[in-house]
């Protein structure tokens, strides 16, 4: 059994042989790399086609339906080898024998197989024979002289190795048929194609076009270059992108803030895995495509990768929509509001000073492993993250008699009930004793309590004539406000006294 | 001295002569004509032909039309144009004196 394929050979169709037509194609391949080198070339090779296709119609005519290898060996026995056309060319055997003598000699080509810009190295290279490296390694030191106009002039000048004979003669081989043969291998269609473009080119459409082709060509190897760079930036920035992940997920403590810790602050437990997953999937395939992306840069890679692309495609959008579930059920989570309010008669002070201590109670204050935003603080130790409230702290006029503490616990939750349950976990920071109340500057959110946008405010309501004195830290100017004209700097330690026009300082203490 | 090669040289001046000379005959297509010069051994193969119809046709000697085949692709039938016609003439003349003056100096010096 035999595979045979269907050939068109001067608008006749013919079953071929495999092997017949690979021998068939070298023929004609053969010859027109002996004739494209003449304008009529086409035309004689039309005619061989035309008779090769009249002799297969002949043979084929007895019995058979496929053309075999018998017959093109036939066909070419009849039509002859390229070399056995010279009989006819102009002074052809003369010709013939000077390319015998002068067999070892090489002509000057711009070599289209091995080319960086127009091919100029590598036709320097085959001429000289050397390798085509130093050739260029010349060019580079050069480059401050006049290497890169000679290179131009020389590409302008020196015409390009197109048919396999050219190539042949470049490298300085004797252009005859084995040679050819063993050349050509599966280039049939491509010399057809340059056949084609040579006829009919004009010669002065032909210098403007290669003059555009210099410079597509130097445009060509900046945005090669460029295209390099771009793809180490790429892999770099991934590798790094991917480098810190690694680091933050799989070594949490070598990060100052323990990303597993914020999770779990402000993720329900049940959605913990489903976002881990989600975010790296979300963030981890872009990095890996930036990576991709770098190396086909790099090294110049044009498959398409299409699996690899549907794959990360799809596992980007399931990462997508876990995120996106993530961050719904997420708000679900705050959609109602929950307050509660307690008030305090300060029975006790009487006409006494009120004293007010904000301590700082935050156990690693100083380290600064900890990530501040609006009225929150997520504070690290060794082994545990703790998020903080920041307590809100508010000094204000009241036309009732006696002074009040009023404390307003606010959280948002799913659920009344589960509000109520939140707010209870909201620690009473203020402690009572005689005329002295103590508070702390943080209420914490204990680490088994999700985040639930707690918030605590203590307000001291003081009738006009209370005398206060307010002790507080250097950073309690965020939380601490109370009316009057005077910054918190100002009056921190001091005698006060509330008056009309809120809180003043009292001469008795200057 | 390669006799083949000279060989070859010979026939190869005469080729585009008779060439022309079948065609002076009547009209006739690649085929024809190689299997004429086949028969008095001046062409092997057929590729040899092509070339030199083309360039006959490109210089003005030949022209061609093309006619259906009952087997296989159309067919070029070539013609002699009016200027070949004058061009064989001359050639005739010139291989007439040609072969006359290389029989005379043969018979002289075997005389």
């Amino acid at each position: 059994m035999k595979k045979t394929l269907t050939v068109n050979l001067w608008g006749q169709v013919f079953n071929i042989d495999e092997d017949a037509f690979e021998k068939l194609q070298k023929y004609l391949s053969s010859l027109e790399n002996k004739f494209s080198k003449t304008p009529e070339g086409k035309e004689i090779i039309g005619d061989v086609e035309a008779r090769i296709a009249e002799i297969f119609k002949e043979r084929l005519a007895i019995s058979r339906q496929v053309v075999t290898l018998d017959d093109v060996y036939f066909a070419i026995g009849i039509i002859g080898l390229p070399e056995d056309f010279d009989i006819a060319d102009d002074g052809s055997k003369e010709d013939k024998d000077e390319s015998k003598k002068t067999e070892k000699s090489r002509r000057l080509y711009r070599n289209p197989d091995d080319r960086i810009l127009g091919g100029v190295g590598g036709g320097l290279a085959a001429y000289f024979g050397i390798d085509p490296t130093v050739v260029r390694l010349l060019l580079v030191i050069t480059f401050f002289f006049s290497g890169p106009l000679i290179y131009i002039v020389l590409w302008l000048i020196v015409p390009e190795a197109k048919t396999t004979a050219q190539k042949l003669e470049m490298r300085g081989e004797p252009v005859n048929l084995s040679n050819i043969e063993k050349n050509i291998k599966d280039e049939f269609s491509k010399v057809k194609d340059n056949l084609k473009s040579k006829n009919t080119k004009k010669n002065i459409k032909d210098a403007t076009h290669h003059l555009g082709e210099i410079l597509v060509s130097i445009i060509h190897v900046f945005f090669h270059a460029f295209t390099i760079i771009l793809g180490f930036a790429f892999l770099i920035l991934g590798l790094v992108f991917l480098f810190s992940i690694f680091v933050g997920v799989f070594f949490d403590g070598a990060s100052t803030i323990s990303v597993t810790s914020l999770f779990e602050t402000f993720i329900e437990s049940n959605l913990l895995t489903p976002v881990t997953i989600g975010l790296c999937l979300f963030i981890g395939i872009p990095i890996i495509l930036l990576i991709i992306t770098g190396i086909r840069f790099i090294f110049g890679i044009h498959h398409s990768f299409k699996l690899l692309r549907k794959t990360l495609g799809f596992s980007f959008l399931i990462g997508l929509i876990l995120v996106i579930f993530v961050v719904i059920s997420q708000s679900l989570n705050y959609k109602t509001n929950n307050q509660m309010k307690e008030n305090i008669k300060l029975d006790s002070l009487k006409n006494k000073t009120l004293i007010i201590n904000v301590t700082n109670n935050l156990k690693n204050k100083f380290n600064n492993n900890e990530l501040e935003c609006n009225s929150y603080i997520f504070n690290c130790s060794q082994d545990s993250c703790v998020l903080y409230g920041k307590t809100q702290i508010t000094i204000q006029k009241t036309d009732d008699s006696l002074p009040s503490i009023s404390i307003v616990k606010f959280c948002r939750t799913k659920s009344k009930k589960e509000g109520s349950y939140f707010l209870k976990q909201i620690p009473s920071t203020v402690i009572i004793t005689d005329s002295v109340v103590s508070l702390s500057e943080y209420f914490t959110i204990h680490q088994n309590n999700k985040f639930r946008f707690q918030k605590e405010t203590v307000t001291f309501n003081l009738p006009v004539n209370t005398n206060v004195i307010i002790n507080g830290t250097e950073e309690n100017d965020e939380n601490i406000y109370f009316e009057g004209n005077y910054s918190y700097s100002e009056i921190k330690g001091k005698n006060c006294v509330m008056s009309e026009e809120g809180i003043v300082i009292t001469n008795s203490s200057l | 001295m390669n006799i083949e090669n000279t060989k070859a040289q010979m026939r190869k001046g005469v080729l585009e002569y008779c060439i022309l000379s079948v065609l002076s005959n009547g009209d006739a297509y690649a085929s024809d004509i190689i299997s004429k010069l086949k028969k008095v051994q001046l062409i092997v193969v057929e590729g040899t032909l092509y070339p030199l119809l083309n360039r006959l046709k490109n210089d003005g000697m030949l022209s061609y039309r093309w006619e259906e085949s009952l087997q296989g692709p159309p067919r070029k039938y070539y013609k002699l144009t009016s200027e070949g016609e004058k061009f064989l003439n001359e050639l005739h003349k010139v291989w007439k004196e040609l072969v006359e003056n290389v029989a005379q100096m043969n018979n002289q010096f075997n005389k």
